[in-house]
């Protein structure tokens, strides 16, 4: 009897072991699969540095061939270099031995150096023939004439620009302003300066900057207007209007008379959409934001802020503000560009991507990025009437600036209260967002600038309108 | 009568394992040899070595019916994972693992032939304490400090950690107890101690001595090994609670007042706090794991140098890296299969010493692999001990073909010898 009884006793202990190792074993796995992801990239994983050692980082193109950047290696050692600077710090980002990576650097680092599963094969070749081994080019989608022209046009000025093909979802330009410059030593002599001045200007706003749309958002609300059958809603304007208490009135208090939903457009009147709000319900507001991508998620080739609404409106008055893009509300020039390629595009937004194909070292082409949908935003009759009114605004509205002669352009234009706003004048940021040829669209636009005193239709659609040329002006050549 | 011994006649030939072991060997020690690009004819020498003295064992424990042949054909498959990986760390720390591999395999032989010789004539349980005492008072005067550690004895060429065959006493000491507890009787007058409460003050005593070596490690060790024991042979719980609430309050305050306990506690919660100093260790450990993934990076193509110790208490990391972490699984996996071998080894045995034996070698190694492989991987706090068979080291490497030498004894002459006796006893 005793012996039976330690023997089971025995027994449990047999089970106890087991059942501890076998955690060990569940533990290893979850460590593998989602522990180690917030550490791996420390820097003081000497790994990431000693991969790299060996292999010649691949270079990156833009869209015609030229070099973006690339890795010089002289006497043994390996430095990158960008050759133009600032001009592509917030796409491609820098690749510092110090600072570590960002953006497409850091996104696309395993590419650039070409580890992946066939990233072993050319290991073990390298090792026979002693090569240094090379890692694989991006080529991008981004113009580098259009990309330089956006640049010199936004000059000392805060802000963005991003320019997109609304077929294909292709990113043409992408600028963010202040800049600096990514390449090696003078990251190191300007570090403390770029890291703290207080312009930020190591952030890539086009992709991370959230800003109030302002009247840009209108178009938002118009879609959700036509979507409930209010295409024919009418306003007297006064120039201003009480809602709940709360007054809202014109730019400049203008009183523009009898307005439809074009003419309001074109004249980005507050009052017509104050009054619009009245009968448009919120969820339907909200629902319209979420399907062009505000308060979701997706997958892009550089980092993303998420664009948002707020989802509980809970006043009439914050209802009013919402639909004149102030409210709670916060948008990524991304986003708007987004929005404007949606209705480019008969309603529909493509997936936006920065890396059109990957090559080797031969320069043969091993992945091309395929253009995909990503939203419906709305059905190609709303984008119709929408595209209407953006035309209207640049033809006889707030966007004339951004005429092109020769060319139909359509757009829209903001002027932004934000956070500095109450301090007086030159405090409001400048949008413009739109597209041309207006029949047939090959580029679609949003432009931002932060702080400025003049609105959007002065400043930042003519910044549009350059841009606009020099891209249609160059697909002619 | 006598079921497990006829059960055994029916098993399958175990040569078929052992085969699979050979195959494994060859082409790992082959790979190995080309693995900088140049043939390296030293190391398949050793891989066609090892695989020659693995069948010459297996020979050996058939032909001489020395028990189980499962024991050396595991740990054969164990040994050749961290041959493997020492030999790749670097050549000549693999070739001293070799010769200790050598010398652990006669220790392991000369033991499961004469342990029977013994077993019966050493089994005063003072005889042991005074031995441990006697080790670490040893360590104390002569002792030297490597890696912060006061655990070593160095004579002349030789250093060793006796810490490594303490543990070994120290089953011997328990077992001694389990045969015998009256030996512990304390008469005071009337009143007598009950013997289990004069064990529990000589375990702590003993715990203290680790604790001063700062051998966190061993001590928890045979304090796992001490309670499961007590447990399985004794079943007394409130006496084991009592003994788990006592060292586990010790603990808590060694911890307070230890600075060096304290570190080891924090560089586990958080070792990214202070990554650059106290947490070094164990965060390479990290990566090095997170680098490798489930399959590994492939032997020669990671970084295992990067982790401080590495052939010692991180040799896990460094397999986990190259091989993966099914590697590792792997490793344990083997661990798992001996700790089933052991028990079913004890679960046969009659005698309470050679029963409380068998338990008590099998579970250490099982434990001192959990604290280990568990440290490395930040589950629980890291303590400096050894992965046996896979850890460099002669200290290491000797200490386990003693368990598993002293296994095999128990499994063949000494179960066969019992097995004679209680036949005696049930015949009468």
């Amino acid at each position: 009897m005793k012996k039976s009884t330690t023997n089971s006793r025995i027994l449990h202990i047999f089970i106890l072991i087991s059942l501890i190792f076998i955690s060990l074993i569940v533990y290893m796995s979850y460590f593998e699969l989602y522990g180690k992801e917030s550490i791996m990239a420390n820097s003081y994983n000497r790994r990431l540095k000693a991969n790299e050692a060996g292999i010649i980082r691949g270079q990156i193109f833009d869209r015609n061939g030229e070099v973006l950047a690339f890795t010089k290696v002289s006497d043994g050692a390996m430095s990158r270099n960008y050759p133009f600077k600032n001009l592509y710090a917030h796409v491609i980002g820098y690749n510092s031995d110090i600072y570590g990576k960002t953006l497409l650097e850091a996104q696309y680092n395993d590419t650039l150096l070409g580890i992946n599963a066939l990233g072993l094969v050319g290991n073990i070749v390298s090792l026979v023939t002693g090569e240094d081994k090379t890692g694989d080019n991006l080529i991008l989608t981004i113009d580098h004439n259009l990309q330089a022209k956006a640049r010199e046009l936004m000059g000392d000025s805060r802000g963005s620009i991003v320019a997109i093909n609304p077929k294909t979802g292709e990113i043409l330009a992408m600028v963010s302003t202040p800049d600096y410059n990514p390449n090696e030593s003078s990251l190191e002599k300007n570090w403390d300066e770029v890291s703290t001045n207080e312009s930020s200007p190591l952030l890539p706003r086009a992709i991370l900057g959230l800003y109030p749309p302002g009247s840009t958002f209108k178009i938002v609300t118009a879609i959700a207007a036509i979507e409930d059958g209010l295409v024919d809603f009418k306003v007297e304007d006064t120039g201003s209007v009480i809602i709940d208490g709360k007054t809202f009135s014109n730019s400049g208090n203008k009183a523009y008379g009898e307005l439809d939903m074009t003419s309001a457009m074109a004249f980005s009147s507050n009052v017509y959409f104050t009054k619009l709000s009245e009968l448009l319900s919120s969820k339907k507001l909200i629902q319209t934001a979420e399907k062009s991508g505000i308060n979701k998620k997706f997958s892009f080739d550089l980092p993303l802020n998420k664009s948002s609404i707020n989802t509980e409106i809970s006043s009439k008055t914050e209802f009013a503000a919402t639909v004149i893009g102030q409210g709670k509300l916060l948008v990524t020039p991304l986003q708007m560009a987004l929005i404007c390629s949606g209705i480019a595009n008969e309603g529909v937004i493509m997936k936006p991507y920065l890396v059109k194909s990957v090559s080797d070292k031969n320069n043969k082409v091993l992945t091309e990025t395929i253009a995909k949908k990503l939203y419906k935003f709305t059905d190609a009759k709303t984008s119709e009437l929408i595209k209407d009114m953006m035309i209207e605004v640049v033809r006889n509205g707030t966007g004339q600036k951004s005429a092109i002669s020769g060319v139909e352009v359509a757009g829209k234009t903001g002027t932004a209260q934000n956070e500095k706003s109450n301090q007086g004048e030159g405090n409001d940021h400048a949008w413009f967002i739109g597209f041309a040829p207006a029949e047939n669209p090959e580029i679609a636009i949003a432009v931002i600038l932060e702080y400025q005193s003049k609105d959007g239709g002065q400043i930042a659609a003519p910044i549009a309108r350059k841009v606009i040329s020099e891209w249609l002006k160059n697909k002619k050549k | 009568m006598n079921s497990y011994l006829i059960k055994k006649e029916k098993q399958p030939n175990p040569m078929t394992p052992m085969h699979l072991v050979a195959l494994i060997d060859l082409s790992l020690f082959t790979l190995l040899s080309f693995r900088s690009g140049v043939f390296v004819m030293f190391i398949l020498m050793i891989g066609a070595s090892k695989v020659v003295l693995n069948y010459l064992t297996y020979i050996i424990l058939r032909k001489y019916k020395m028990g189980d042949t499962y024991l050396a054909i595991i740990v054969a498959m164990i040994l050749s994972l961290g041959l493997a990986m020492q030999l790749r760390l670097s050549t000549d720390v693999g070739f001293k693992q070799f010769i200790w591999y050598l010398t652990g395999l006669s220790i392991f032989l000369v033991t499961s032939s004469i342990f029977q010789l013994v077993n019966k004539r050493i089994r005063s349980i003072w005889f042991f304490y005074i031995l441990m005492i006697i080790l670490f008072i040893l360590t104390l005067l002569i002792g030297k400090s490597i890696n912060g550690a006061k655990n070593w004895i160095v004579l002349g060429k030789i250093s060793f950690q006796p810490s490594e065959f303490i543990k070994i006493l120290f089953v011997f000491f328990i077992a001694s107890f389990v045969s015998n507890p009256e030996a512990l009787r304390l008469k005071l007058g009337d009143r007598s101690a009950s013997p289990k409460w004069i064990l529990m003050i000589m375990v702590f005593i003993i715990l203290g001595f680790f604790v001063l070596q700062r051998e966190f490690g061993t001590a928890l060790l045979i304090f796992m090994v001490y309670l499961s024991t007590i447990y399985v042979f004794e079943k007394a719980i409130t006496f084991i609670a009592t003994n788990a609430i006592l060292a586990g309050s010790a603990a808590l305050i060694a911890v307070k007042i230890m600075p060096h306990l304290q570190v080891r506690v924090d560089s586990w919660l958080n070792p990214f706090a202070d990554i650059a100093g106290k947490g070094y260790q164990i965060t390479q450990s990290l990566f090095a794991i997170g680098s490798g993934s489930f399959f590994g990076t492939g032997i020669g193509f990671g970084y295992p140098h990067f982790i401080p110790n590495v052939e010692t208490d991180f040799i896990f990391s460094a397999i986990c890296e190259e091989m993966g972490i099914f590697g590792g699984i792997a490793i344990i996996i083997m661990f798992v299969l001996l700790l089933y071998r052991g028990i079913k080894i004890c679960l046969g045995l009659r005698d309470p010493f050679t029963k409380s034996l068998a338990f008590g070698l099998t579970i250490t190694v099982a434990f001192q692999t959990f604290l280990i492989i568990g440290g490395v991987t930040k589950l629980i706090p890291l303590t400096g001990i050894t992965l046996p068979f896979v850890s460099y080291g002669g200290s290491s490497m000797l200490s386990s073909f003693l368990i598993l030498g002293l296994l095999q004894a128990l499994s063949g002459s000494i179960l066969r010898e019992e097995a004679f006796e209680f036949e005696k006893i049930d015949n009468k």
